[in-house]
């Protein structure tokens, strides 16, 4: 029995990850390491999650619920870039580079995220080589995409006409 | 899709200085609590302070494939066993040099007893030439005062009944000895589910802030503590080495001392080799005696500054020397001798905070 009752892993949350696509061709043992860093926070509708011009300290999944991605400040109205869905990942940016986050994520309704504090993440991937191979491979992959997303809406902005394989 | 967001007013960031307010009165709580509890919770500090220095070995066996409970088992044993070899080698020549000290505590008694009475006249001679060109002196019982303090302060050490055994009494200790281990067996086993949920009761807006907080206290505390645990072990080593070269009686005592008091900077060496020069002095030594043994000391000292903390504590921040007095001193009113060890982590561990705090300020008055 866990001492004062604290719930250290469940199983449920272990089945969540084992779907993410950031957590792609992890084991079991592997996700479960993953899983000894995260923290459940939970965010009711409209609080911000990850606050722009922040030092960004953690990466962060989406349990449950939804999250809009905003530009802007906060008096203001913020314009929303995208609304992330239940298992997307944000705040990746922050792992790579010693930045203020860029934009704002907040909650739209109420949302569970995880968190996985920059320093457990970097001394994970520093101490399992393997584990750290296969999360890179798969932080590339999803940053690949949205580059390739960002391209796609500059070519729709400017009107030119997208080149296709042949 | 909507296009735009609007901040809700009670998620915006600008209730700053009653955060700020609300976490201080939070953590003055907290230390208050603690501090009124201390002698209650003596078994838990020790207990959490051996398993945060445990806690590095027992991720490493973790990470060789084990599981927690099964690390955690693993140093256990291997403390037991280095412990069992340790007194099994060490401690009865350490109790024979304890009980040789009781031995000759009358012995010692005396020597004091004759050495305050020789003080004793010369004082009230240089009194008595005092008063001849000032009366006042001897108005105000100068030497009466600093005798009678001094002189029962001394005598308070060779008291009857006062014996070294019963300052390490079994009694008090025999708590310690049972809870601690098994507090910090638990608190090995369940110290992530601990820091999580430490965690867990930070406010969203601070979470990353909380973590950041913690990782560098922990990194600060693991260097200043882990290289402070070797250099006393070096120079307690040192000491005894020495001291059994200069012949000094009970150097193996006085070694261990040296090595634990060294934890207290600046003090602590001096009480080691104050400690060997009372016992040379005790032992009837000569000056040059006492001369090897203060070369001793000053030579430990400079490997100790020149070679040990370079090497060993470097990456510790320095701390002015005045500031760290202060420290110590407050440490020491507060609560004693673990008061006087625990003063620079502590102090630190504020810096720390403070540091954060600003930080947050500052980023705070930029947007």
């Amino acid at each position: 029995m866990s001492l004062l009752g604290f719930k250290e892993e469940s199983s449920e949350l272990l089945k969540f990850l084992k779907s993410n696509p950031l957590l792609k061709e992890l084991s079991k043992k592997e996700i479960r390491k993953i899983e000894m860093i995260t923290h459940l926070r939970e965010f009711k509708d409209g609080e911000v999650i990850v606050q722009a011009k922040e030092p960004g300290l953690a990466i962060y999944i989406i349990k449950k619920g939804r999250a809009s991605v905003a530009l802007g400040s906060v008096s203001e109205n913020g314009k929303i870039l995208q609304v992330l869905e239940e298992g997307e990942i944000f705040g990746e940016m922050s792992l790579f580079e010693d930045q203020p986050r860029s934009t704002y994520v907040i909650a739209n309704g109420d949302v569970e995220v995880l968190g996985i504090f920059k320093h457990d993440f970097d001394a994970l991937i520093t101490r399992d080589i393997k584990i750290g191979f296969k999360l890179l491979y798969n932080i590339a992959n999803l940053l690949s995409s949205r580059l390739r997303k960002v391209n796609i809406d500059l070519y729709k902005k400017f009107e030119v006409e997208e080149p296709t394989i042949p | 899709m909507e296009k735009t967001i609007i901040i809700k007013p009670k998620y915006q960031r600008k209730n700053l200085i009653s955060d700020l307010i609300g976490i201080t009165i939070i953590l003055i709580l907290f230390v208050s609590v603690l501090y009124f509890l201390r002698d209650a919770l003596v078994s838990v500090f020790i207990s959490a302070f051996i398993s945060y220095l445990l806690m590095p070995v027992i991720d490493r066996i973790e990470r060789l494939g084990l599981t927690r409970i099964a690390a955690v088992i693993i140093v256990f044993l291997l403390i037991c066993t280095s412990l069992t070899i340790g007194v099994v080698s060490l401690v009865p020549l350490l109790i024979n040099q304890i009980d040789a000290i009781q031995a000759r505590l009358p012995e010692y008694k005396e020597i004091v007893q004759a050495e305050m009475f020789y003080m004793k006249d010369k004082l009230y001679y240089w009194q008595f030439l005092l008063q001849e060109r000032f009366p006042i002196v001897g108005e105000i019982h100068v030497v009466e005062n600093l005798l009678n303090s001094s002189y029962n302060n001394f005598m308070n050490l060779f008291a009857e009944g006062t014996s070294l055994s019963s300052v390490f009494s079994l009694i008090s200790v025999l708590p310690l000895f049972i809870f601690v281990p098994f507090i910090t067996f638990f608190l090995l086993i369940e110290s992530r589910a601990i820091k999580k949920y430490l965690v867990s009761l930070v406010p969203n807006r601070y979470f990353e802030v909380s973590l950041n907080l913690l990782y560098r206290i922990d990194k600060q505390l693991g260097n200043y503590l882990g290289g402070l645990i070797v250099e006393c072990l070096i120079i307690g080593t040192l000491s005894a080495i020495g001291l059994y070269f200069l012949n000094v009686r009970y150097f193996l005592f006085i070694g261990i001392v040296a090595g634990i008091v060294n934890v207290v900077p600046y003090l602590g060496p001096l009480i080691g080799s104050s400690l060997a020069i009372i016992v040379v002095l005790l032992e009837r030594g000569t000056f040059t005696n006492v001369i090897q043994v203060l070369v001793l000391f000053i030579a430990i000292r400079l490997i100790d500054d020149l070679l040990i903390i370079p090497g060993v504590i470097s990456k510790v921040v320095k701390v002015h020397p005045v500031v760290v007095l202060i420290a110590i001193l407050i440490g020491e009113n507060l609560m004693g001798i673990l008061g006087m060890i625990l003063a620079i982590p502590i102090y630190e561990v504020f810096r720390i905070i403070l540091k954060e705090i600003q930080g947050i300020i500052y980023r705070h008055n930029l947007t």
